[in-house]
């Protein structure tokens, strides 16, 4: 019986590793452990009196009866049988197939490491811990490329310390990934309010948290990890849309939006035209609730968290620099924002914490507001993490307490108290919209190891700092190339 | 002329804009305070200073936040203004403009870029108003106008961010290799395996040690003994003669050099072997380089003939190149800077076992190609970025980068308006640019 999570991580973990053997990536060892771990959890629900979720033919225990090729058949017809439902059930098994090729190794999976622990009974917190911990663990393998929209958890944990999440909120992700935000906003509250009502712990159970993903892999994991942390039951109607959240405006509404949507910019999808050439359509959204037309995936991200915003109600949503200084629909929907929303806080964030390459990205803090003929950003504040800042991945990751300043300079209590310091500026609106293309890509701090004579910084630095602003040029190049591809014509001389 | 996409129309830059030349004020009407005088200078930035204007202006020369720009002497430019009220100088047209302002800019620009490159090499450049009005331009509808700077502004900002990243690179490089150098040379290099011992300065590693500049080698002034130094008889022969200016545009091995001595110009001198580690010490303070070929040099330049034995010369004029900075603390701070012999010659150097100086110099040569190919690189990709900047815009002005639309309402509607309104006037207000 393992009790600890730390323990559990690395008995799952350590499983993995013989199945890599395999070829099996981690992604797809997670992928199979939720499969397996749902099938237990429903089962060990049913002892407990509650209802069947999954039918018999389908369960746990018809699992332990097979062995060997029957196994390995009776396996793929659950997972094919079970992608049909709306709810968690449904999310979770949706297009699921079985990965694991040595039937031997996926009985010894489901007897020995499933079957052997009660995880019901398992407090949420461990379970939900040990699952959180294979998800970072797989965001952190590069060679399967999950990590690349893997928010860092000290980031999101900031950024729902200052938004401040209460009981009775309804919050939404609509680029959830892992549902990363939803947990740090649930513990938020759990940890605030250790009085709730009857009411309000229902609701924070079931109908607190929204979400949208792509990704039926990662929704399913979002679903997992939901579940093992006590939100939602292996029976609600899944929260979680597996769906692109761009493609329309769902008519919700929300209390507090939390979201990294995924980085790199332009939407776009090959073709096969008429005379059998590939041809690239990039897919402009057009929606009569956007300020703007446009492919930046980026833009759109913004001006749809707008669309989801109740009247008053606060947005918290990472966006890259190319959000923050891009001409055309990029300035029109700056401008507007600016005018429509009280947009009072930047955090520009270092680089070397996402997973994915040459992304310098910030956190935009703005609150929806009534209609205006006034504009009602009033003044940004914005806080600079970013200069002579130093973080990387493995040997210096961003840690909770290099946000603390800027926990504190938010004044979540009370915004008017802010004061200004070497880091934390503020800028008037009448300043942000005079500035060309009405640019937010605002600096300035001196860059030490560039300008500072006398104190030379170490080479390893230097050249770290050197990597980064190659593989952001490289980004922009990457991305204007892109958009370019398909205007012909000789150019200029 | 080319044929133009659907529904585009030739016009002129006459036809879409009035543009309006600014008043020659006279340096007697300059005062210290009033409206600023809007000069070519204030413009390109090569000075913030402005003159101030006190009279009554007319209203053709007034000009107010957002207005429309154009300098057409000396410097080919659009500018839009972004300040108080101000008044403009001659040279500089004030656009009024009759189709969507921010397209007439983009407009502007490419128009004038390849009237600048046309006239290139005619040293200073100046359009003729008449010219100006004449120059033939491609005029969209007006609704592709405004898709067409939207997709111009989107590209270009992407494109110049990318460009200024690029130089935050160059400009970071020759701090990688200065950074790399001084410490490889100080012995705590990137490996930091060696096992440090204290020594004066800082510690240094196991088999190390550090020695005066005078303990490394023959070390002396160069000579020129003869007066005036500017004798002719002295030059003009088959012995190459450094100076100080040499030394400085040396990078590492000097070979280049301007003047020779002649038998006379020797006899008075002394000719230094291929080797010595050449030290300025006049004029430019510390630079160095390494004798490529025998030579004399006079004594605002010191040698060090290094003991071969002991040190290798690049390792001086490594050392010599990462502390030049510090070196030149040394010096007074007269009228003419120089350094003394004995300063010079004190100066304590950390020199390492032959071998471990090989290997190191072995590693600061890789480093160095390699920062300069990627310096290379970046300059290329910069010239590229350029290209690729005029590249869009000429694209746009071709109708290749947005699609055009049927529905449009043609370009020759929007010009017939034009010149149905033109002689009205009335139009001053379309000056404003919003960006």
């Amino acid at each position: 019986m393992v009790s600890d999570s730390k323990a559990l991580v690395d008995k799952l973990w350590n499983y993995c590793n013989i199945l890599r053997d395999d070829g099996l990536s981690y992604g797809d060892y997670l992928e199979q452990l939720t499969y397996l771990l749902f099938l237990k959890m429903a089962e060990e629900q049913r002892q407990l009196g509650l209802d069947r979720i999954v039918p018999e033919d389908l369960d746990w225990p018809s699992l332990l009866e097979l062995k060997g090729e029957a196994l390995e058949a009776h396996y793929i017809t659950i997972l094919n049988e079970l992608g049909r439902n709306g709810d968690m059930l449904g999310v979770v098994f949706r297009k699921a197939q079985n990965r694991i090729q040595d039937p031997a190794k996926l009985e010894r999976l489901i007897k020995d490491l499933i079957d052997g622990q009660e995880w019901m009974t398992l407090g949420a917190d461990v379970k939900g811990d040990a699952y959180e911990g294979l998800l970072e663990k797989n965001a952190a393998d590069t060679k399967s490329g999950a990590g690349q929209y893997f928010t860092p958890r000290a980031l999101i944990s900031a950024m729902v310390e200052v938004m401040r999440p209460s009981p009775d909120m309804r919050i939404c992700d609509p680029a959830c990934g892992t549902g990363g935000f939803f947990l740090a906003a649930y513990e938020y509250i759990v940890g605030h309010h250790p009085h709730l009502d009857p009411d309000q712990k229902k609701h924070l159970r079931s109908g607190a948290f929204t979400g949208w993903e792509i990704v039926d892999n990662t929704a399913r994991l979002c679903a997992m990890n939901l579940l093992l942390h006590g939100i939602e039951s292996p029976d609600s109607d899944s929260p979680i849309y597996v769906d692109d959240a761009l493609r329309a405006d769902p008519g919700e509404r929300f209390d507090m939006v939390l979201t990294n949507p995924p980085f790199g910019k332009k939407s776009s999808v090959t073709i096969v035209n008429a005379e059998g050439k590939a041809e690239r359509q990039s897919m402009t959204v057009v929606r009569d609730d956007f300020w703007a037309s446009t492919s930046n995936k980026q833009l759109n991200f913004l001006q749809h968290v707008k669309t989801l915003l109740k009247v008053e109600g606060s947005a918290a949503i990472v966006v890259p620099d190319n959000v923050l200084f891009e001409g055309g629909a990029g300035e029109t929907i700056r401008r507007r924002l600016l005018h429509e929303c009280d947009v009072h806080t930047l955090l520009r964030l270092p680089t070397g914490i996402f997973y994915a390459q040459g992304v310098k990205a910030n956190v935009l803090f703005f609150d929806r507001k009534p209609g205006s003929d006034t504009p009602w950003t009033k003044e940004l504040w914005i806080y600079d993490l970013r200069t002579n800042m130093h973080f990387t991945l493995k040997t210096n990751p961003l840690s909770r307490s290099d946000l603390d300043d800027f926990v504190d300079c938010y004044q979540a209590d009370d915004r008017s108290k802010r004061e200004e310091s070497e880091r934390f500026k503020r800028f008037m609106y009448e300043e942000l919209v005079a500035k060309d293309k009405a640019s937010l890509d605002i600096f300035w701090l001196r860059d030490e190891s560039l300008e500072d004579v006398d104190n030379l910084p170490p080479p390893g630095v230097i050249a770290a700092e050197i990597v980064e602003d190659l593989e952001a040029a490289l980004a922009e190049f990457s991305e204007l190339a892109e958009s370019l591809a398909d205007v012909g014509g000789t150019g200029a001389d | 002329m080319n044929d133009l996409p659907m529904g585009w129309e030739w016009s002129s830059l006459g036809e879409i804009g009035k543009y309006i030349n600014g008043r020659g004020f006279k340096k007697t009407e300059w005062r210290e305070s009033g409206r600023p005088i809007i000069r070519i200078q204030n413009l390109t930035g090569t000075s913030d200073a402005f003159n101030y204007f006190q009279g009554e202006a007319d209203e053709r020369h007034i000009v107010r936040d957002g207005d429309l720009l154009v300098s057409w002497a000396a410097t080919l430019g659009v500018f839009v203004w972004r300040g108080p009220e101000a008044v403009l100088n001659q040279h500089i047209f004030k656009v009024v403009s009759y189709v969507d302002p921010r397209f007439h800019r983009h407009l502007l620009e490419h128009v004038l870029g390849d009237l600048q490159r046309q006239t290139h090499g005619s040293g200073m450049v100046h359009i003729t108003k008449k010219r100006f009005d004449a120059t033939p331009i491609p005029v969209p509808p007006l609704n592709e106008q405004e898709r067409i700077v939207a997709a111009i502004e989107e590209h270009l900002s992407v494109l110049d961010r990318a460009s200024l990243t690029t130089s935050a690179v160059a400009a970071r490089l020759p701090r990688l290799l200065d950074a790399t150098t001084r410490r490889l040379i100080h012995g705590h290099g990137p490996s930091g395996e060696a096992e440090f011992s204290q020594d004066p300065g800082h510690p240094l590693p196991e088999g190390w040690s550090w020695k005066r500049l005078s303990d490394l080698g023959e070390m002396g002034r160069g000579k020129s003994k003869h007066r005036p130094r500017n004798d002719p008889i002295l030059y003009g022969g088959p012995y190459p003669f450094i100076q100080t200016g040499d030394v400085a545009a040396a990078q590492g091995v000097l070979k280049e050099y301007r003047k020779t001595y002649s038998e006379a110009g020797l006899a008075q001198s002394r000719l230094w072997p291929a080797g010595t580690v050449l030290i300025t010490i006049a004029a430019n303070i510390a630079d160095s380089a390494i004798l490529g070929l025998d030579a004399c040099f006079p004594d605002s330049v010191v040698g060090l003939i290094p003991d071969v034995t002991g040190v290798r010369a690049e390792w001086v004029e490594y050392f010599l190149r990462v502390e030049q900075e510090r070196l030149e603390r040394f010096a007074p701070a007269t009228a003419q800077k120089n350094i003394n012999l004995r300063t010079l010659r004190a100066v304590v150097v950390p020199v390492p076992p032959l071998v471990e100086q090989d290997r190191i110099l072995d590693e600061l040569d890789t480093w160095s190609t390699t920062v300069s190919a990627l310096s290379k690189s970046l300059a290329r990709t910069k010239r590229r970025a350029a290209k690729a900047r005029r590249s869009i815009v000429a694209s746009a002005f071709s109708g290749r980068l947005v699609q055009q639309d049927p529905s449009d309402e043609q370009a020759s509607e929007l010009l017939k308006h034009i010149r149905a309104e033109k002689p009205v006037k009335k139009r001053q207000s379309k000056t404003k640019v919003s960006s």
